[in-house]
């Protein structure tokens, strides 16, 4: 794969993930399970549509087109997300655990970023860097609480994580960009970042007593072969820009 | 009505009805201080609940550190906070007409601009 080719996989993936996540964030909007909650999840979904807003604007710098064009009109086999960020919320232990898992490697993969050779991405890893610090810290400081609380805590947490873990593995999926990235400066290949964040994640799980089952990663999302979730979720998020693609807001 | 948001049919959750908490499951009061520029005064911005301290700081920076700048915070717990009695602030009822206690007399602007006259031609 050639270099543009791979610096865009590598944008449209990490874009894409933080918009859908954002959304997926934002769906706790009204339904927290405490007033502060609420705003936390909205505050934390602003933050990531943010992102996506940063990232797609590096696309649009690189000819990719339209920035609304990028978010709300694309078609469900060109988003690079990967499935995890796709679920639907479920219970709050499972979007907390979501959060833990998505956001540490968020953390490790815009952390080494800031060295890359791509200067508007390096900027921007440096610009998060506090933004995605909160949103770990969320994710650790609840999770802890739950870990240590009641049974039925301790076990909606294990459920989440089993239900959860295959779909984190692939976060990492490698493809035919591994070499372009690697001989380009755009960072560490998906394997050493999953390294990383095994090595990040796995004290914390053995230190809240949770398990994890070895188990294939879901893959396919940096490829275009979603879940059956991103269709419904597309329509329902592209809803209102759809009334009249060619308006002016 | 059909939807994949969990908003529309929002859950009716029994026992939750407005004034049905109680305190045995409410978390305790932290009072929040927020400053907003160094080195000037934190300000009491408000409270919230939250399990522990941990909990609190986390819920106090987005409560209150989400839309402004944000230079340092505070949170304490509200039994923590020593309050003088309403019935106890007449103490005070003639504090503002002490006026002997300020520093009105010594007018150190007017001595500095004195000073600065007297030595710009020099």
């Amino acid at each position: 794969m050639s270099t543009q080719d791979a610096t865009r996989q590598l944008l449209f993936q990490m874009a894409d993930d933080a918009l859908i996540m954002g959304h997926r964030n934002s769906e706790w909007t009204g339904i927290g399970p405490t007033l502060e909650e609420d705003i936390a999840f909205s505050s934390m979904a602003q933050d990531k549509i943010g992102h996506a807003y940063q990232l797609y604007k590096i696309l649009n710098a690189m000819g990719e087109g339209e920035m609304d064009k990028l978010a709300f009109n694309r078609n469900e086999k060109d988003f690079r997300s990967c499935h995890l960020v796709e679920l639907p919320i479920g219970d709050y232990a499972f979007s907390l655990m979501r959060q833990f898992l998505f956001d540490t490697a968020e953390s490790i993969r815009y952390e080494q970023l800031q060295n890359c050779s791509l200067t508007p991405l390096a900027q921007l890893a440096v610009k998060v860097k506090g933004e995605l610090r909160y949103h770990k810290m969320h994710a650790d400081v609840w999770i802890k609480q739950l870990a240590n609380g009641t049974e039925e805590s301790k076990a909606r947490l294990q459920a989440a994580l089993s239900e959860l873990w295959p779909y984190a593995l692939g976060m990492f999926e490698e493809g035919d960009w591994q070499a372009a990235r690697k001989s380009e400066g755009l960072g560490d290949s998906e394997s050493e970042i999953r390294e990383k964040w095994l090595a990040a994640v796995s004290p914390k799980l053995e230190e809240w007593n949770l398990r994890v089952e070895s188990a294939e990663a879901v893959e396919g999302g940096r490829q275009g072969y979603h879940s059956e979730f991103l269709a419904p979720l597309l329509k329902e998020m592209t809803e209102v820009f759809n009334i009249d693609p060619l308006a002016s807001w | 009505m059909e939807s994949l948001d969990p908003r529309v049919g929002r859950m009716k959750v029994d026992g939750l009805e407005a004034g049905t908490v109680s305190e045995e499951n409410y978390w305790e009061s932290f009072e929040v201080f927020h400053q907003k520029k160094t080195g000037t005064a934190f300000v009491h911005v408000g409270s919230l609940q939250a399990s522990d301290h941990e909990m609190a700081m986390l819920l106090a920076k987005e409560q209150y550190g989400r839309r402004m700048t944000t230079t340092g915070l505070w949170v304490v717990k509200t039994t923590n906070v020593f309050v003088l009695e309403p019935d106890e602030m007449h103490m005070f009822s003639t504090t503002a007409s002490k006026t002997h206690r300020e520093a009105v007399d010594y007018k150190v602007r007017d001595k500095i601009s004195a000073f600065k006259e007297k030595n710009k031609n020099k």
